[in-house]
């Protein structure tokens, strides 16, 4: 933790979900600050646990594991997700796909076209909502949350955040997904810049929003990392979104959805969410 | 990594270069080196050495020492082994640098024949104190392999003779010179960590350390198997463990207050006499653990000293430090300054998208940028410094002293299978 005596800054950072939280507030509440850190704390290590596509251990690994060779009765936050995922497919003319995570994976290898499975998402997976259970329709299908987790996560932290009255906080989880409430400590605002454009025109006045930015390149600009869900072809045109709103994972699922999709289809899709300010660039 | 000799400039040339100045600075050894102090030699006066044992780590001390023994104008004068094949070995090692040392068999005929400043002690154990006293009392400079000696007695023995004459005693704990060690001392001793409330420390090796016999010879066994042999050698504590109490003695700048623990021949069960597996718990008087362990049948775990604080954790043998709360993303210490310095500007957060295969995994931070030093040649060095100053930092030769009481009384504990502090007589 560190605490700046003068205007008493409260940072602290979690390390988890395979990125890094920072989180900043301002004031007097030194206490409760520490009482979100430690919330905060709870939630990642909860949803790593729950969501990780990697750990032998996790809701999420057993699915993907067994989806295909028998239905499956995930618990509610996997299963809400994933409802909520299917969701989000509909809303951005499946432009954001959890059901891909094969394809993402062979993406990473250079070979997403590899990945044999349906382009029409009712083909692949059946959820049951009565029995909230899910089955995957082909051996291929793998759910994956990543794309939508730092979003669940901040607004959880968040509703704590309001609960507790906490007037100025700034949040950034992994410098792509941001979570603010109130302002600077020496301005009306939260002023967020997109890293190495200068331009004043590019400066995103925040308050109590949210924020998410994605690059169709990693930062490295060697993996080409988002793929259109339609094509499974990966996006190669060097291209940045960033989507202010009031939610986190609107937010976060509509910066990814904004590269994916061509943007004659961006204003259809954004007229489905209630978002304050967009940049495609 | 590969490691390669540095001296003494390029070692405190990289200190400065890493931002370590202030490490080199509070170490009271290595300030000694840029001390206006007058000297009792000149700084280039040759430095005559003899080493007294040379089995394997005799061989490598004077490997070591053959690597600068010319750029620092030391002569290495004399050999002495009592068993010849070793006293070869050493012979040997010296002709590849065309140096014809003198050899001798009895250490006693060595140092009356010979004009020397100083020797190095790299016998058995038990053969420490009565050598070093002798060496001391001769008017010669010592540095003797740790563990220091084999019992409570020895030990005083030496530090009070080392003191009667006035001679530089200096005890072979190396990392008291090691970088690393160094840097993250200064670090724990800022308070860095926080509030140490644990040191652990282990040293895992899996193999036996029994050693063949020339000719199957069972006459030679206790000579050459003397670390298996309690009249000789306290086993995992005296060869290792002094190390590691060493430097938690170091990391707390105090020495304990109680040691229990228990020991065992769990696997090398062949008439050896010193445990194979032993555990032991120090305690200090603000209430810090040294939590240790050694054995000789498993190796995943290797050897470690991990400081644990309150921010902080500090693992010196892989160079590594942790934060308890990893620092700030550089955005976020971006915005931090600024708030500091009453500025509104925009946060540079963003630009990259959360890309899942480039995961943040938090491996923690290098305490120097690099470990190509040997420190074994920097203590040699640095004593030969010291010789030529005619004096040595006091606290180098006590954190040697304290090491050896408290692996004595560590054995002792195990013996007696009870909790014991330190009796009164071997407070220094």
């Amino acid at each position: 933790m560190q605490l700046i005596r003068n205007i008493n800054l409260y940072h602290h950072s979690i390390v988890a979900m395979n990125s890094q939280l920072d989180m900043v507030f301002w004031g007097d509440n030194q206490l409760v600050y520490n009482r979100v850190y430690n919330y905060a704390l709870e939630t990642l290590q909860k949803y790593e646990l729950l969501m990780s596509r990697y750990n032998k251990e996790s809701e999420l690994y057993h699915l993907n594991k067994n989806g295909y060779v028998s239905t499956v009765f995930p618990g509610e936050i996997v299963y809400n997700t994933l409802e909520m995922g299917i969701e989000y497919h509909r809303l951005t003319q499946g432009y954001f796909d959890v059901t891909l995570g094969n394809v993402y994976q062979a993406n990473k290898n250079g070979q997403p076209n590899r990945v044999n499975v349906d382009r029409d998402l009712t083909k692949r997976i059946e959820i049951d909502t009565m029995n909230r259970s899910v089955r995957f329709l082909q051996k291929n299908v793998s759910i994956d949350l990543g794309g939508i987790g730092k979003g669940i996560a901040l607004n959880e932290i968040g509703k704590m955040i309001d609960e507790l009255s906490l007037k100025n906080c700034f949040l950034s989880f992994g410098g792509s997904s941001v979570l603010t409430r109130g302002r600077h400590p020496h301005g009306d605002f939260w002023p967020f810049g997109l890293s190495g454009i200068l331009d004043s025109a590019y400066l995103w006045e925040l308050q109590n929003h949210s924020l998410s930015v994605s690059s169709s390149k990693s930062s490295d600009k060697k993996i080409a990392h988002i793929v259109n869900p339609h094509t499974y072809h990966p996006i190669q045109i060097d291209k940045s979104a960033v989507v202010q709103c009031n939610n986190a994972i609107d937010a976060e699922v509509l910066s990814t959805t904004l590269i994916a999709s061509p943007a004659h289809l961006h204003a259809d899709i954004l007229q489905n969410f209630n978002i304050e300010k967009y940049l495609v660039i | 990594m590969d490691k390669k000799y540095q001296n003494r400039r390029d070692f405190i040339k990289h200190l400065a270069m890493t931002g370590s100045a202030v490490a080199l600075a509070a170490s009271p050894w290595l300030g000694a080196f840029g001390s206006s102090a007058q000297s009792v030699r000149g700084a280039n006066d040759m430095v005559r050495m003899a080493i007294i044992g040379t089995g394997s780590r005799g061989c490598e001390l004077l490997r070591h020492l053959l690597t600068f023994s010319v750029a620092q104008n030391i002569r290495i004068v004399a050999l002495c082994d009592n068993y010849n094949p070793h006293l070869l070995d050493a012979v040997k090692l010296c002709k590849e640098k065309e140096l014809n040392p003198q050899s001798y068999a009895d250490y006693r005929v060595m140092i009356e024949k010979e004009q020397l400043d100083a020797v190095i002690i790299a016998t058995p154990l038990y053969c420490h104190a009565q050598i070093t006293v002798d060496c001391l009392q001769t008017g010669l400079h010592v540095f003797c392999e740790k563990s220091m000696a084999r019992t409570l007695e020895q030990t005083k023995w030496m530090y009070d003779t080392h003191i009667a004459t006035n001679k530089i005693l200096q005890i072979g704990h190396q990392r008291l010179f090691n970088p690393v060690y160094l840097e993250g001392m200064q670090r724990i001793h800022d308070g860095k960590l926080g509030t140490i409330g644990q040191i652990r420390a282990y040293w895992h090796r899996n193999n036996n350390w029994r050693r063949s016999l020339p000719n199957n010879d069972l006459s030679y066994e206790r000579q050459i198997n003397w670390r298996l042999y309690k009249e000789y050698s306290a086993g995992l504590l005296t060869e290792l463990m002094s190390h590691q109490i060493q430097v938690a003695n170091w990391a707390l700048q105090k020495t304990p207050v109680s040691v229990m623990g228990t020991g065992s021949i769990r696997y090398w069960n062949d008439g050896r006499e010193v445990n194979d597996n032993i555990a032991l718990i120090y305690s200090y008087d603000d209430g810090t653990q040294f939590v240790y362990d050694s054995m000789t049948s498993n190796k995943k775990y290797g050897l470690e000293e991990q400081i644990l604080g309150s921010t902080g954790t500090i693992e010196f043998e892989v160079n590594k430090q942790y934060l308890e709360t990893p620092a700030a993303a550089p955005g976020i210490q971006q915005l931090i300054n600024d708030v500091e310095h009453g500025i509104f500007d925009k946060l540079p957060i963003g630009g990259a998208s959360w890309v899942p295969e480039t995961a943040v995994n938090y491996k923690g931070e290098n305490i120097v940028d690099s470990t190509n030093y040997m420190d074994t040649s920097l203590q040699l060095e640095a004593f030969t410094q010291f010789v030529r100053k005619g004096s040595a930092p006091e606290k180098i030769l006590k954190e040697g002293y304290n090491a050896s009481i408290w692996t004595m009384l560590g054995e002792i504990a195990i013996e007696k299978g009870e909790k014991l502090s330190m009796p009164k007589e071997f407070i220094i």
